[in-house]
């Protein structure tokens, strides 16, 4: 933490979050740098249910390598690349069903607008981000 | 996997009657399989639930993800709502969705809390470093969304550091009264930089320790303390004190069910054995289980082989009793708020840099 070592500068640059490796159209391993089993877990039960993929499966391979690998395989008639956007697609779904859920459920309205929630990894350091 | 064989051999039998869109499979066994889970003395059975779409396809029974079905089934239901701790229920939702919501409460909300403190004077019991460590813990209530996350290296600004001043000195009064004989939170008092006083302009938005009478450290008569502390932004993941949580958890919903076999001294025997009292006994003198909710699964029930056949210990695999308690500075519906924006961002951001690279 000593101010020496930046070593986790959250760089502003997104295209760096997700590396795609892949030789064929229906398969792709993803890596994603600063993510964990939050993303991986859920990411890998919306692909599960995704009834044209195959196999979907998450691994970190060391605990002190900040990265996730999440392999998909699809049955063909999809690329894993649509398969991914179809899963944080319906991620985004359930989470906006449940906040509309817990919404009813409180009286107090929404105080805080998306474009100042937005997560760290987002960039723009100068913005008042959260 | 196995049970996904067994399925295949009866297709041809259950393909005839190809109900579609059917709330359960049509199978008990398999049912309680797929929305349960077994605890029994020999270990939990049925712990990972089934997500593969097409798991149950030959049952007629459509295993793949559906908004509109989700919608339908899914509930929230609030059992307690107080300033720093809320419960609620969450039902027709899975493990990874609500285990994401947790994980995001505890280690991804960003919140502000000491960073660096400067010691002027520490004549305390306390190593500087074990104090600054005791700091750092002290829960700061102020809004973070109106802060920036400080850049490494960079200078402080009055958009991401807050500064809080301590200094007290412990001494005997004339009546011979230790004065000041605990540091409390109250004590840290916020020092205002550049248009720091505009950023706040209600007096009740100051930003402050969560609560007044957290103990620092103790002094003794003679002892001073006089630091300076900078406060930063950040998640729980970088350290825990920047956690909003004390902590947030959930639990599956216990679903008991006793044999009305269970009757007489051996009702007596079930309602006994239970240290939290979940078990009543009917006027007819059958145990039932009263208050399911208030188990904890211990298996003291089940613990004797002979009692075992008689009660049944489930879990219901998509009903989560979710509690999250907050430090103090940020209400508990509004973390929840929170943390879904947050995972909606994550899925935004991956979105994003796969898109760039299309
Ligand atoms: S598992 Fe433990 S808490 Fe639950 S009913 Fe049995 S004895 Fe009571």
């Amino acid at each position: 933490m000593a101010d020496t070592a930046p070593t986790k500068i959250e760089s502003p640059n997104v295209i760096n979050k997700v590396e795609v490796i892949s030789d064929r159209p229906d398969c792709a391993t993803f890596i994603f740098v600063d993510e964990d089993h939050t993303l991986g877990n859920a990411l890998h039960y919306v692909l599960m249910k995704n009834p044209k993929v195959d196999f979907s499966g998450y691994s970190i391979p060391h605990p002190s390598d900040n990265k996730m690998n999440l392999r998909i395989q699809t049955k063909g008639n999809t690329t894993a690349q649509d398969a991914i956007m179809n899963g944080l697609s319906d991620i985004k779904d359930i989470s906006q069903s449940v906040d509309e859920r817990i919404g009813e459920e409180s009286n107090q309205s929404h105080i805080y607008s998306d474009a100042q929630l937005c997560h760290r990894h987002d960039g723009h350091p100068t913005n008042r981000l959260f | 996997m196995a049970k996904k064989s067994k399925e295949n051999g009866s297709s041809s039998a259950s393909n005839n009657n190809n109900k579609q869109d059917q709330d359960g499979l049509p199978d008990a066994l398999l049912e309680n399989q797929r929305t349960r889970v077994r605890v029994g003395n020999a270990g939990n059975e049925n712990t990972r639930g089934i997500y593969y779409s097409g798991a149950y396809t030959s049952l007629g029974y459509d295993n793949s993800f559906s908004l509109d079905k989700f919608k339908k089934n899914f509930k929230i239901n609030v059992l307690s709502d107080k300033p720093d701790h809320l419960v609620f229920e969450m039902i027709g939702v899975d493990a990874p969705i609500a285990n994401a919501l947790r994980r995001i409460l505890i280690s991804e909300i960003p919140t502000m809390a000491i960073e660096r403190v400067f010691m002027i004077n520490n004549t305390s019991i306390l190593q500087d470093e074990v104090l600054a460590h005791r700091l750092g813990l002290i829960p700061i209530k102020v809004d973070p969304k109106i802060f920036n996350y400080k850049e490494p290296g960079k200078e402080y600004t009055a958009e991401d550091t807050l500064i809080f001043t301590l200094k007290v000195r412990c001494y005997k009064d004339a009546n011979g009264e230790t004065i000041n004989g605990t540091v409390l939170s109250k004590h840290l008092t916020w020092v205002p930089t550049d248009d720091q006083n505009e950023m706040f302009p209600n007096e009740a938005d100051h930003p402050r320790p969560a609560y007044d009478d957290i103990p620092i450290v103790k002094l003794r008569p003679g002892q001073a303390l006089e630091v300076q502390c900078y406060c930063e932004k950040n998640i729980g993941r970088e350290h825990i004190k920047w956690s909003p949580v004390g902590t947030a958890f959930y639990k599956i919903l216990p679903e008991i069910s006793v044999s009305d076999k269970v009757t007489g001294e051996k009702a007596k025997k079930l309602k006994q054995s239970c240290p939290m009292n979940v078990y009543d006994i009917e006027d007819s003198g059958k145990a039932f289980a009263a208050r399911p909710m208030d188990c904890t699964m211990c298996r003291e029930c089940i613990r004797d082989p002979e009692m075992e056949p008689f009660v049944k210990l489930e879990r219901v695999r998509d009903h989560f009793i979710f509690s999250i308690e907050s430090v103090g500075t940020i209400a508990p519906k509004t973390l929840f708020q929170d943390a879904i924006k947050i995972l909606i961002d994550k899925c935004s951001t991956v979105e994003n840099s796969l898109n760039t690279q299309i």
